[in-house]
């Protein structure tokens, strides 16, 4: 049964449709709450709130959109009420001129490189964690969900230049702290 | 200079694409589950918008502003307006042009109604589904 069948089944009150999809979006669902909120009994309660204010609101869901897009809009919702730091943050978020932004390009794949890029990556990753929450919400939506621009300012209700410059921002952040990684003596 | 900066953003891009996932609590859909069993929801129904009610009193509104519209006009315009009705009347052919326009009309009701539902029901667009 395609997504789309589900989706009618579950508006009509079919719960075993709804847990269905309920599968299919809660690991994304619950790592959106969890990369936001950065706490993970905050974020499953997130999680938990979002897939019942969906069912709540599946009948009136009319597929303009994708369920996740439609369910990641309750979840970035949900975080803005619950924690006015990350509405401070992303009203904070101001667009600056940023010409264009360079698309991410491949590294190459040399094998000598890779242990160092582990290593690097992890560092990387720790750094992410301790980003301001706007940031992260962001950075998921883009890299991990591979939302486009468009799509993340739609989501989040910010401009698109907004939306552009604080991905930016998070990741001259980031790449600073790689700068510190590479001083750091081996 | 440019060159290192662009190097090193591409080991930014490179791990923010590898942040890896957290796995779902475990028993997380059961609660949901147990939760939405116990949650209300509005059945899928009639809903009306204070849209579908402003445009429902604009409707309604029309035939009898249109008849007082007309039971106020001004008796010189009145007559007028007769006397052009049944010029139209009698003009070679006005009953083809009198079955155009009403046909005219159904066409433009038809469509409107098809826009209406295209409206009211979208068809899904699939945007990409991310992940």
């Amino acid at each position: 049964m395609n997504e789309q069948e589900l989706i009618h089944r579950a508006q009509r009150g079919d719960t075993d449709a709804f847990a269905d999809l309920l599968a299919l979006h809660e690991r994304f669902v619950y790592n959106l709450a969890l990369r936001t909120v950065g706490n993970p009994t905050e974020a499953e309660d997130v999680a938990q709130e979002a897939f019942v204010r969906a069912w709540q609101a599946l009948p009136n869901f009319r597929g303009g959109s994708a369920l996740r897009t439609w369910l990641y809009r309750i979840v970035v919702n949900l975080c803005i009420n619950r924690f006015p730091r990350l509405r401070r943050e992303l009203s904070e978020l101001s667009e600056s001129d940023i010409d264009s932004l360079p698309e991410a390009t491949r590294l190459d794949h040399d094998p000598a490189l890779r242990i160092e890029l582990r290593e690097r990556r992890a560092w990387l990753h720790r750094e992410i964690e301790r980003l301001p929450e706007a940031q992260r919400l962001l950075l998921t939506l883009r890299y991990q969900d591979e939302f486009s621009y468009d799509e993340i300012a739609s989501l989040v209700g910010l401009p698109l230049g907004t939306v552009k410059t604080g991905l930016f921002r998070a990741k001259e952040r980031l790449r600073q702290a790689l700068s510190i990684f590479q001083e750091e003596p081996a | 200079m440019n060159e290192p900066l662009w190097d090193e953003m591409d080991v930014v891009e490179d791990a923010l694409r590898s942040w890896p996932r957290a796995q779902t609590p475990r028993g997380f859909s059961s609660r949901v589950l147990q939760r939405i069993q116990k949650t209300p929801r509005a059945a899928i129904g009639f809903r009306l918008t204070w849209l579908d009610v402003a445009l429902g009193l604009f409707t309604v509104s029309i035939p009898p502003v249109l008849l007082f519209i007309w039971n106020s006009l001004p008796l010189t315009i009145l007559m007028r307006l007769q006397f052009e009705i049944s010029v139209l009347q009698n003009t070679p052919g006005s009953q083809e042009i009198l079955f155009l326009t009403v046909l005219g009309a159904v066409a433009l009701l038809v469509l409107l109604t098809l826009a209406v539902f295209l409206f009211i029901f979208p068809t899904p667009t699939q945007t990409k589904n991310p992940g």
